[in-house]
């Protein structure tokens, strides 16, 4: 009798229900998750126990304050599953007592915390370069995105691949062992590439959208011409007051679909604004508000008349009417110094 | 709009009314917010570990010190003086907002 299974999966974030819902069926086909990577999910057999799993993503922790966040999550029964994928993922699973409530098994109990998580879950991927590879490996061809990947992916292959060779002459110099600062210079000199382009020569725009008193839902299209991590920054026009709190009772929750209707991203608009980094395939998205996320299905909020306005920018490091050989250069051109100052410091370090 | 003010959800306004009687743990917070509100009330452990570091960030509780020093694997939390006046602000607002419903439904009535 098989023992362990490896389904290559990989959790996405915008069907995240259905997600626990795959790994408590695994569950209760006497499968308990073991480990979750980026692309696969390692299980164990193991019928004599039912698991119910959540998946959190707290903010940054420290390795004490992790303890901490592990030890209160398990005095409500919850056990830390460890995984190794970098997902930004942390998962938990309590055994499965059909006699409780199905609170029991939340880790989120309103709206609110839940969409603040979501919210983090989406910033930490989009953080790290590698979780959005295949977001652009599946998206048009032919774009500067694309390049910016795989000149990620070449690094990180001469990397890997010159790891493996010291190992094998069993010549592992102290120096070279940790070497994450290596994968942090990269993603440095990448946000660098990014930010330079934004400073002076991003494409940005401004538009007014969703003016109207502050009930139901609003929405507005907008439109991404290519691939690029676009920084998007809702802002509601006016600061609330007091008196405003009255329809403004908790706080809207804002949605982003794409052609599909599939979620790309969601989250909390708080009173100053928000801010989210995202990035988008070319096409065409709707961005919603829905005013009333905090009240229960067919109700809304008391509305005094209040009228509000959100400003959408966007600001993208693409340029309009620029040549695609022409980031070719731009992207490419950095890679070059980046491997020259990288390649400087190897050959000083191997002297 | 000032903090004092902001009407909170019903996961904030346990939190505080659990440690307005003094200090209390996370869990000790979820336990007693569940018989506060005759079990109808669950606080998920993700909603109050993020709660908790929200409200910290806001002033409305801190984290105590652990006992002898050193180091706790349990945060003990405990309400400031502004938390305590978000707690009472929200409190009037509720009663306000009860009492006003109690004369229009009393009116509908007669």
């Amino acid at each position: 009798m098989k023992t362990g299974k490896t389904l290559w999966h990989s959790f996405n974030i915008s069907a995240f229900d259905e997600e626990l819902g795959l790994l408590n069926e695994m569950s209760e086909r006497g499968w308990q998750l073991q480990d979750m990577r980026m692309f696969y999910q390692k299980y164990v057999r193991d019928d004599s126990v039912v698991y119910r799993y959540a998946i959190d993503c707290p903010p940054e922790l420290s390795a004490f304050e992790f303890n901490q966040y592990r030890t209160e999550f398990a005095d409500q029964g919850w056990t830390y599953v460890p995984t190794h994928g970098r997902t930004g993922l942390y998962v938990f699973r309590k055994p499965y007592d059909p006699s409780l409530p199905e609170a029991e098994y939340l880790l989120y109990t309103d709206e609110f915390s839940f969409q603040d998580m979501k919210s983090r879950l989406t910033a930490g991927i989009n953080l790290f370069g590698i979780i959005w590879l295949p977001e652009i490996l599946l998206s048009r061809p032919c774009m500067p995105t694309l390049l910016l990947a795989l000149s990620w992916l070449i690094v990180a292959a001469a990397d890997f691949s010159r790891q493996r060779r010291l190992k094998r002459v069993r010549r592992v110099p102290k120096k070279y062992r940790f070497h994450l600062w290596r994968y942090s210079g990269l993603v440095a000199s990448l946000l660098l590439v990014l930010w330079l382009a934004y400073l002076f020569g991003g494409n940005s725009s401004q538009m007014s959208m969703m003016s109207g008193p502050t009930t139901g839902t609003q929405s507005t299209e907008f439109t991404v011409k290519a691939p690029e991590l676009y920084g998007l920054e809702m802002e509601i026009n006016r600061p609330m007051s007091a008196t405003d709190a009255g329809t403004m009772l908790r706080y809207p929750v804002f949605t982003i679909t794409d052609e599909r209707g599939q979620i790309v991203d969601s989250g909390v608009l708080y009173p100053d604004g928000e801010r989210t980094y995202k990035f988008f395939r070319a096409g065409t998205y709707s961005l919603s508000v829905d005013w009333d996320a905090a009240c229960a299905p067919g109700e809304s909020l008391p509305n005094d008349g209040t009228v509000y306005s959100i400003h959408l920018t966007y600001h993208s490091s693409l340029l309009p009417d620029v040549p695609l050989w022409v980031y070719t250069v731009w992207y490419f051109g950095w890679l070059a110094v980046f491997l020259a100052i990288y390649g400087a410091r190897k050959r000083r370090l191997d002297r | 709009m000032t903090d004092s003010f902001e009407p909170l959800t019903e996961s904030y306004f346990y939190i505080l009314l659990c440690l307005y009687g003094g200090p209390n743990h996370g869990y000790g917070i979820m336990q007693k917010t569940l018989a506060l509100s005759a079990g109808n009330v669950h606080l998920g452990s993700g909603t109050m570990y993020g709660a908790a570091g929200n409200m910290i960030r806001k002033g409305w509780i801190e984290e105590l010190p652990p006992e002898g020093g050193g180091f706790s694997r349990r945060r003990m939390y405990r309400l400031t003086d502004a938390g305590r006046d978000v707690l009472l602000g929200e409190v009037a607002r509720l009663r306000h907002l009860t009492d006003v419903a109690d004369i229009v439904i009393k009116e509908g009535r007669t």
